[in-house]
């Protein structure tokens, strides 16, 4: 297990390093710069001088050690459109609203997704089944950026329930949540009722059966602990889903997080933020997978690396 | 050699005046859509007039640090505006009143040197008191090149701030300073001696690059000075007390402040709200007294108190580059692009923001220099719109030069929702009313800005915006060989407007100096060197219960000074 | 002892029917076919996905308006008897646009779910099929790219190539491959070891026959699911770009950036709004359903 576990952590490095080194060049191969307005309104002295407190005026294979030196020191250098703030501490101080939205979206997917899943499975092929499926599927079919402005405007302004918009009290969390939710709700519904459908036709559910235990039992005891195992295995792309969709709910609900703040340093070409936002965004989708693997390891001992699959 | 100075100092205001345009833009363009007064969704503005002390509005995004010596756009000016003050204050009227000053300042007859008594009593605040040499250290460190400030220019008007500018190394940058023509006579006293007469300069006095900085305050910070709430202090009427990045800003009444009796506000809360959508909706649910809106939603609000709007001084215009396409070269060709354009029609139906047909290129509200307002002393000078007329002249044009025009022409702008409107509009008037096909290119606006002063267009549409109100920030543009004449207006009539518009730059008599610039927009528009399209105006909706908030027609945002509910 | 008569030893009368197939012999696909038949909302998903198709292609004909063209004087009215979807802020035809979106946002699905399929049934066979160090090196590749959020990857690439159609896909399919590359190789490498290859070797059948008959169609089924997701995940892709400014470029439509501008204006003309969603949602729905009933369909152990 701690051989294992050390060869996916190095994996992780290397693959975190070959993003630093794609998403560097890839900037470095962007129309427009970074200064944007102010090449040309700075007198050519204090140009030089920002030049060169950037590095721009080196080599570019030059620029990408020192960077490459200053990441592994946690140093994503400073944000071209506030320099006073370095990558890291508007990161910073973007993260808890991020965090928190995702978190409380995921509980709100979770709770919906697990229980449309049993239905649709437990209903399979009848109306509960597409009942369910289809309200999950809704989550997909449309775009958080449509749902946003509608839960703002007809739950916010119409029905006056809850705040349209801003992240200040707790009642602010809940419409932006829900917006982000959908998506997750949706996946999590598609996988927990292909795995309650597996888990129904396995032997043991029959034994279960026949010797009697109650329905519910069958269910709670059986089924849906079973059936739960495989999900983990999605933790990943749920990451993925709820981290981009902070994109656009975000900027929605004026909500002062990472996804705002990445949408607006793509707006104003902001290198060293998207770099060190696209960097941070792989980096917590890489552990969540790495801690989704490990976890499902520890449950399931019949997958490892390397033997066998 | 002076000459070459003035210029690039006015150059470089005039230019951050187009990014500021352009910022301004940003925030109630980037959503589509043009109004019909639909479910009119009434206002429930905030709940409880009776003398409401603490205001709340949105902003469209964070400022950039809050430092007086870097700070360059609309939301440093605005902020600043209310946490610190300058020797003078801007009032309803854009006149400056004193503030920091006792008095209007005496300026010698050469009109180049300032002297000014500073209040009595006057204090940071954290008690200690504001002295001349604050704004002298103030002046230094904007000027220094290590600070890296991009309004230095402004700055550098004061005599000897040009060399401090161009000093090479820590020694030489240092003894610069010394020299500079801003001196601290006494605690009380501020002498500043300029290097050329700069006749609206105490009206600039009023502006950001002109406030004083605290130095045993900001040399500590270094690069951190205006990062956060407790890294930025003034000596206005309001404290920064709290800044939580991308979300809130909070402004408490600062009871230092010299004039804390008049302020009636104890608390103003601003929120970062990017999405004009959800800043109507956080508006109308009562959670903010003041949004900025765009014209679609300007239409439900038009016969609410709510409504206000505000004339900008920017001119959205259209520029033909000469070198690229010959046939433009020739004026006729110019004159007839621009006369087959319905300014009415593109304000009223494609705009719909409350922007007004261009009627000059200085736009309405825009001083002349000398007391009186540059477009009623000059008067309407973009000739009617008359479609048969414009396509005769097209043929005259062409005859007349020799050139053909290419068969698809193609006009680049900003891709904001307006932008793309605007050039929608044109483009399909130059189809119908000269048979010209353009096609239109809308890009970000950092492309546009690059392609334009690259030369690298053959028509482009694109805005302008005052740094100071004075006709000189829009007439220097177009001096020959200037780096604005991006469009290579060239000839004798060129020559003519260069003659009058530097002769204008060096001019004392204020009387001659406004004639001089009269003289040169009329060269400007008559030879349709550029074909001004619309004055720029913005809508916001604000809570009918705020009184004497001030929403300035360029530099802030608004002013808050004098806000209050009754 | 009575002798037995040799006439006692005829041969049985040969009845060849009594080894016939009487029932008619389904192959997989007809029998997949005949389970998704059954399966009514796989069957309304497709149904509703072909009527959309139709009206794709053919609906823009019946209106005399095209999706550029601008009436100045009728903007944003809402749905009449001259424009059945009504017209947005620049007076253009909202049936015609609505259509036309459909049309381009369908063709960038396709044609990202055609790469996807190529570069992702390639990559995991040929990783499965060598596997060893090759496999080794080809998934940890997959593993890094896998690993990058693909929404970022396409808006750094989009930055780059700048937007259009093209960009747009290959935004898409530069990540979208890697899921299918997984599964067909997942596939592949549990299809290997089972116990029907390994009697079909042992019957004496060669690899093709081995290939051809038992792996391809298995994976197939694989492969055809997953497309029926490809579609709408591009298709949803395209409307995210649009909403952040790096999708389609206007006067063209797409179903993003249709849903995008009738986001900002649902409260005053929520006409722009509810034809473009209703589009999209469909589209979107019919795919997802119509995915769900073909995995069902296409499961071998679901055969009753």
């Amino acid at each position: 297990m701690l051989s294992y576990t050390l060869r996916r952590l190095m994996y992780m490095v290397i693959t975190l390093w070959i993003i630093v080194t794609l998403t560097f060049f890839l900037m470095k191969l962007l129309p427009g710069d970074p200064f944007g307005d102010a090449i040309t309104k700075l007198p050519p002295e204090s140009m030089q001088l920002l030049i060169k407190q950037y590095g721009l005026d080196r080599p570019v294979w030059e620029q990408y050690l020192t960077y490459m030196g200053h990441v592994i020191q946690g140093d994503l250098g400073v944000s071209y459109q506030f320099p006073t703030r370095s990558v890291v501490s508007v990161i910073k101080t973007a993260i808890p609203a991020s965090f928190e939205l995702g978190v409380w979206s995921l509980i709100i997917a979770i709770v919906f997704g697990l229980i449309l899943g049993t239905i649709a499975a437990l209903k399979h092929n009848k109306a509960g089944d597409y009942t369910a499926s289809i309200i999950a599927l809704i989550g997909v079919s449309i775009p958080s950026f449509v749902i946003g402005p509608l839960l703002s405007y007809y739950v916010g302004v119409k029905l006056k329930w809850l705040p349209p918009g801003l992240w200040t009290g707790p009642e602010h969390r809940i419409l932006p949540a829900i917006a982000l939710s959908l998506g997750t709700i949706a996946i999590l519904t598609r996988m927990m009722r292909a795995s309650m459908l597996e888990v129904m036709h396995q032997d043991y559910i029959k034994t279960a059966k026949s010797k009697g235990l109650s329905k519910s039992n069958i269910v709670g005891k059986h089924m849906i602990r079973n059936a739960i195992l495989p999900v983990i295995t999605i933790l990943g792309p749920i990451a993925v889903n709820v981290l981009t969709g902070t994109l656009v709910v975000e900027r929605i609900f004026s909500v002062p997080g990472l996804g705002n703040q990445f949408v607006l340093s793509v707006y104003s070409n902001d290198y060293t933020m998207i770099v060190g936002l696209t960097l941070f965004y792989a980096a917590v989708l890489i552990i969540a997978m790495f801690l989704t693997d490990i976890a499902y390891n520890l449950i399931d001992p019949r997958i490892r690396l390397g033997k066998g699959k | 050699m002076k000459l070459k100075k003035i210029f690039t100092s006015a150059l470089a205001v005039t230019l951050i005046g187009a990014s500021l345009a352009a910022c301004g833009s940003k925030g109630s363009d980037d959503a589509s859509g043009s109004p019909s007064a639909s479910s009119g969704a009434s206002a429930s503005a905030s709940a409880g007039g009776n003398g409401k002390k603490e205001l709340v509005m949105n902003y469209r995004a964070d400022p950039p640090a809050l430092d007086v010596s870097i700070a360059e756009s609309a939301a440093s000016f605005t902020f600043l505006g209310a946490i610190s003050e300058g020797l003078y204050r801007l009032d309803k009227d854009m006149k400056p009143t004193p503030a920091l000053a006792a008095d209007m300042p005496t300026i010698s007859p050469d009109h180049l040197t300032y002297t000014i008594k500073l209040r009595d009593g006057i204090t940071w605040s954290d008690g200690t008191p504001v002295t001349a040499n604050d704004f002298v250290y103030s002046f230094q460190r904007t000027l220094d090149p290590r600070t890296k400030a991009t309004y230095a220019f402004v700055v550098a008007w004061i005599k000897g701030g040009e060399a401090i500018m161009k000093a090479e190394g820590d020694a030489a940058i240092e003894e610069a300073k010394k020299n500079l023509g801003a001196k601290a006579i006494d605690d009380k006293t501020l002498e500043i001696t300029l290097d050329h007469p700069v006749p609206f300069f105490t009206s600039m006095l009023a502006f950001l690059n002109f406030y004083p900085q605290k130095k045993d305050f900001v040399e500590p910070l270094g690069d951190k000075n205006g990062a956060d709430a407790d890294k930025v202090i003034g000596a206005g009427p309001f404290k920064l007390t709290k800044w939580d990045h991308e979300q809130t800003l909070v402004l408490e009444k600062n009871e230092k402040y010299w004039d804390a009796a008049n302020v009636k506000l104890d608390k103003v809360t601003v929120n970062i709200v990017k999405d004009t959508n959800t800043g109507l909706n956080l508006y109308e649910t009562g959670a903010t007294d003041y949004a900025d809106i765009r014209g679609d939603q300007m239409d439900a609000y038009k016969d609410k108190p709510d409504l206000r709007i505000k004339s900008e001084l920017v001119t959205g215009y259209v520029n033909f580059q000469t070198k690229k396409v010959p046939a433009f070269a020739n004026a006729k060709v110019r004159q007839a692009f621009s006369m087959a354009i319905d300014r009415e029609g593109l304000v009223n139906t494609a705009m719909r923001n409350g922007s007004v047909a261009a009627t000059g290129y200085v736009p309405n509200g825009n001083s002349d220099g000398n007391g009186g307002e540059f477009r009623k002393v000059v008067g309407d000078l973009i000739p009617p719109f008359d479609a048969a007329k414009a396509k005769q002249l097209l043929e005259d044009g062409l005859k007349e030069s020799g050139t053909t025009l290419p068969s698809k022409l193609t006009i680049i702008g900003d891709d904001t929702e307006i932008n793309k409107k605007i050039m929608e509009f044109v483009t399909q008037q130059w189809q119908t009313n000269l048979g010209v096909t353009v096609e239109a290119n809308p890009m970000p606006h950092k492309n546009r800005l690059e392609k334009e002063l690259s030369k690298q267009y053959e028509l482009v549409n694109t805005l302008w915006g005052a740094d100071y109100n004075d006709p000189m920030t829009w007439l220097d543009m177009y001096v020959a060989g200037g780096p604005f004449n991006t469009q290579d207006w060239e000839g004798p009539k060129n020559e003519e407007y260069t003659k009058l518009v530097t002769a204008a730059q060096t001019e004392t008599d204020l009387a001659k100096r406004s004639q001089m610039l009269q003289d040169a927009e009329k060269i400007l528009i008559g030879e349709a060197a550029v074909a001004p399209l619309y004055f720029r105006s913005s809508p916001f909706v604000v809570n009918p219960k705020l009184k004497g908030l001030i929403l300035p027609p360029y530099g802030q945002d608004f002013e808050l000074k004098w806000a209050y509910f009754e | 002892m009575e002798a037995i008569s040799k006439e006692k030893f005829q041969p049985a009368k040969k009845t060849t029917s009594a080894e016939a197939i009487v029932r008619p012999s389904l192959n997989y696909w007809v029998d997949a076919w005949r389970r998704l038949r059954k399966n009514k909302l796989a069957m309304l998903g497709l149904t509703v996905l072909v009527i959309l198709t139709l009206l794709a292609i053919f609906a823009p004909m019946f209106s005399s308006h095209d999706y550029a063209t601008q009436h100045l004087k009728e903007t944003n009215l809402k749905p009449n008897s001259t424009y059945w979807f009504g017209t947005d802020d620049f007076g253009r035809d909202m049936w015609t646009r609505v259509w036309w979106g459909t049309r381009i946002s369908l063709f960038i699905g396709l044609v990202a779910a055609a790469l996807d399929l190529v570069v992702g049934v390639l990559y995991g066979s040929i990783s499965a099929y060598f596997g060893g160090k090759v496999d080794s090196f080809m998934q940890r590749f997959i593993e890094i790219i896998y690993s990058i959020p693909y929404l970022l990857i396409a808006i750094l690439l989009i930055m780059v190539l700048g937007s259009g159609i093209t960009s747009i896909i290959l935004a898409y399919a530069i990540t979208g491959w890697v899921t299918m590359a997984r599964l067909v190789r997942g596939q592949m490498l549990v299809l290997k070891e089972q116990e029907y290859v390994l009697a079909a070797r042992t019957l004496g059948a060669g690899p093709w026959r081995i290939i051809s008959k038992h792996l391809i169609p298995n994976v197939l089924s694989v492969v055809v699911v997953q497309i029926t997701f490809v579609v709408p995940t591009a298709i949803f892709v395209e409307s995210f770009l649009s909403f952040i400014g790096l999708g389609i470029k206007p006067p063209l439509a797409s179903l993003g950036n249709l849903l995008s501008d009738g986001a900002g204006v649902l409260r005053y003309q929520p006409h722009r709004l509810l034809f473009p969603t209703a589009v999209f949602s469909l589209i979107l729905l019919s795919f997802n359903l119509l995915g769900d009933g073909l995995r069902d369909a296409l499961d071998p152990k679901m055969r009753r």
